[in-house]
């Protein structure tokens, strides 16, 4: 108890003289301006993204539009042997109804005179039913197949009361027709997963998902609006920055003491070397945690305030050996901060081994940030190559957040693999720490 | 009173250092030293620039490994029982380098924390070494001499028993010096602790030291009571000048012997050393009784006393640093 008080007083120093430094206090305030921006900064990329994709598009004056413009070229067409049949179309067809415009472009763009008087006599009757039938019979694509038979079996009409349904439908019969990874908005998970869940959720009543949320920063469908999940779950990407600054604070952790003469007076006291270099480590990481739980609880108001709260408590679906299986989405954001966090661990150790080893500040924090931005380069090149020992390399395994979403270059890597690589590789940064700090003249 | 304690403390060995040797770069630095210093006194280390008395210093407290020898600080193998050996120890080790973007006492702060101290101690520390006015101000403000004092507070608020000292009065003004010596013997015969201060000034640990060990070209040369140096120093002959109303009175009523010189008003005196305390004093009594004033008695300046010092150390290399 009392050694583990006075190592707790080691660390309490070291966090102190971190905090008394103008240059943390500035990284410090630049930190929090970014987690305090980042809910305001999504919400205006969205806003934007959505209008330049045409966020005042007004369906049913559009439907109006085609409808007449549609009637327009019919009239000037003489030799279509179908012009009565279709100009009966056009005239019955309900703009406010979403599944009549369907029949409808369907129809105009057969030459089949049946199916254009079935289509006819649908829009009349107003039967969806019927509609949902015909299509299931008719309809040339697999998804739209089952989509059509699914709602007919299942009484989900074309109405604002089952829109949530009908978006379920509508995500399951895309990745039926092979349309899932093409889109925008991709989450990294396959068609055959998306069908299985999208079934899963209309099974059990979960029209809110998580699964597909997830995907890279920038990765942001524009005709859809973003909801609170769909931008906590971006959250993990600022790990980044705090990555920046424990590179930095880690590599003046140790070399500042040599630098500042202060190292003297630091081992001048009735503690060992070795338990005075784990402290200083100690420090840089919960620091490093600490900045993380800051992101997320910071965070949290912060996306309720500009997207509100809708989905707060929608579930993380996600397939295993063919199973859907669901849990809390706050598991997953843990999991992908702790992926994320993999990449600043390294770095940030590579610093700290750095700093006490050469005692150079400078060089410290260079050989941290060169190993961020020369690495995953040189494991590109080595990909391109075909130089597989590469997947050895430090740098190729400290993106867990893409090994894990099977974006790897090389072929069949694993997330357990990398977590080998990255720990063997911690193990040596440590110890050569541990040698040129406890065993080195002062 | 002084002197008896010093005596029996003798026995009380607090720092030993034993056939130490240091290699530095293939450079080997310190030729197996041996020394012991005992509680209750002030030992001083002395030695010419370069002659290893930092190395040795650094030693001590763990800055540097050793290659050969012990090192062990009231009892304590430094090597082996590092937390147990430091925990009796102070130090400043050549400039006092704190954290400069931090106050004065944020920086004893985090050394009371390491040693497990209450604010109190600190506060004591800081008024010993008469800070406390500017104790609170950024350290980057400081002077050298204040800087040095932080550093000295640094080094006593644990109370250790062995106190190092590497230059200590580096930086510091004459009041500043007088200070910091009355605090150091103040600590070493009112409170027993062993206080080791390095310095290549004799005259300075003169006034400071019971006992020197002088180090050159790494190896120990030895180690001598302030007596010893002194008399050593001084050759056979003591000289002294005294200021009368006539010195050719004063020459003809000490009866004129081969060792007095008179000039106007000084008479020049050259007394045999092993007994120029008890004749000098002889001889103004003489003087008195026969009626002459006198109104001064100076022993003549020994710049003998650094000559000592350089015959002990500078007898290779003709004053290069090795």
């Amino acid at each position: 108890m009392d050694r583990l008080y006075s190592f707790f007083n080691l660390v309490k120093n070291e966090y102190i003289k971190i905090y008394k430094k103008t240059s943390t206090r500035i990284m410090l305030v630049i930190f929090l301006a970014v987690c305090i921006c980042f809910a305001p900064l999504m919400k205006l990329i969205n806003h934007f993204a959505i209008q330049a994709f045409g966020g005042d598009f007004d369906e049913i004056s559009y439907v109006q539009e085609t409808l007449e413009d549609a009637k327009n070229d019919l009239d000037k067409k003489e030799d279509d042997p179908l012009k009565e049949e279709r100009a009966a179309l056009i005239e019955v067809v309900d703009p406010e109804s979403e599944w009549q415009f369907q029949g409808y472009i369907s129809a105009m763009a057969s030459n089949d005179k049946q199916k254009i008087q079935r289509m006819t006599m649908l829009c009349k009757l107003d039967d969806w039913r019927g509609f949902c039938q015909y299509m299931t019979d008719n309809a040339i694509s697999q998804g739209d197949q089952w989509a059509y038979s699914y709602r007919l079996e299942h009484e989900i009409a074309f109405t604002e009361e089952f829109e949530k349904q009908n978006r379920v439908i509508d995500q399951v019969a895309m990745a039926m027709n092979g349309m899932a990874e093409t889109g925008l908005g991709s989450s990294g998970l396959s068609a055959s997963d998306q069908i299985a869940i999208g079934k899963y959720q209309l099974e059990n009543g979960i029209y809110d998902n998580t699964s597909t949320k997830g995907g890279s920063l920038l990765n942001i469908d524009p005709t859809v609006k973003m909801d609170f999940w769909a931008v906590y779950l971006k959250t993990p990407f600022v790990v980044t920055l705090i990555g920046v600054i424990m590179v930095v604070v880690a590599g003046s952790i140790v070399a500042g003491e040599f630098s500042q003469g202060t190292i003297k007076f630091l081992l001048i006291n009735p503690v060992s070397r070795g338990k005075i270099l784990m402290a200083k480590y100690v420090t840089v990481m919960s620091l490093g945690l600490l900045l993380i739980i800051a992101l997320m609880l910071i965070n949290i108001p912060m996306i309720g305030i500009f997207f509100g709260f809708d989905g707060f408590t929608a579930p993380y679906l996600y397939v295993k050996d063919g199973e859907v299986l669901s849990h809390s989405s706050f598991i997953y954001l843990f999991k992908s901060y702790m992926l994320a966090s993999c990449e600043i661990i390294v770095t940030t150790t590579l610093s700290f081994m750095i700093s006490s080893m050469l005692r150079s500040t400078a060089l410290a924090i260079v050989a941290g940030f060169l190993t961020r931005s020369i690495g995953p380069s040189v494991v590109q090149i080595m990909a391109m190559l075909k130089m597989d020992w590469g997947r050895y390399l430090i740098f190729a395994n400290t993106d867990l957040l893409s090994i894990s979403n099977g974006e790897s270059v090389f072929q069949q890597h694993t997330v357990t693999f990398a977590l080998g690589v990255v720990a063997a590789h911690l193990i040596v940064f440590l110890l050569t720490a541990w040698d040129g700090f406890t065993r080195r003249s002062v | 009173m002084k002197e008896v304690s010093l005596l029996d403390s003798k026995k009380n060995v607090v720092l030993s250092i034993k056939g130490l040797s240091k290699t530095i770069k293939k450079k080997q630095i310190l030729h197996n030293i041996d020394m012991e210093c005992y509680a209750g006194e002030v030992f001083g280390f002395l030695g010419p620039n370069g002659a290893g008395k930092t190395t040795t210093i650094k030693t001590v407290v763990g800055l540097l490994m050793l290659d050969e020898g012990e090192v062990s600080v009231c009892g304590h193998d430094i090597t082996k029982e590092f937390e147990d050996a430091m925990a009796n120890v102070g130090g400043i080790v050549e400039n006092p380098e704190v954290y400069k973007y931090m106050t004065g006492r944020e920086n004893l702060k985090q050394y009371a924390r390491m040693r497990g101290l209450s604010l109190e101690e600190i506060d004591k520390a800081v008024e010993a070494v008469k800070l406390s006015n500017r104790i609170n101000d950024k350290v980057s403000k400081y002077s050298l001499g204040m800087r040095q004092r932080l550093g000295v507070a640094q080094a006593l608020m644990h109370k250790p028993r062995l106190l190092i000292l590497d230059e200590p009065t580096n930086g510091l003004d004459p009041q500043g010096i007088k200070e910091l010596r009355d605090i150091l013997k103040q600590l070493a015969h009112e409170d027993g602790v062993c206080v080791v201060v390095s310095s290549h000034l004799m005259s300075e640990m003169e006034l400071m030291c019971d006992r020197v060990g002088i180090i050159a070209n790494g190896s120990m040369i030895g180690t001598y009571t302030m007596e010893e140096i002194v008399s050593r120093s001084k050759g056979k002959y003591s000289e002294y000048t005294i200021e009368t109303d006539d010195a050719e009175a004063a020459k003809a009523a000490l009866g004129g012997s081969a060792g007095l010189i008179a000039q106007g008003t000084t008479l020049f005196l050259r007394l045999n050393s092993m007994s120029a305390k008890a004749d000098i004093a002889a001889t103004i009594k003489n003087l008195v009784n026969n009626g002459i004033n006198i109104y001064s008695v100076h022993p003549k300046e020994s710049v003998s006393l650094e000559d000592a010092f350089i015959e002990l150390t500078g007898t290779e290399g003709d004053g290069q640093i090795v």
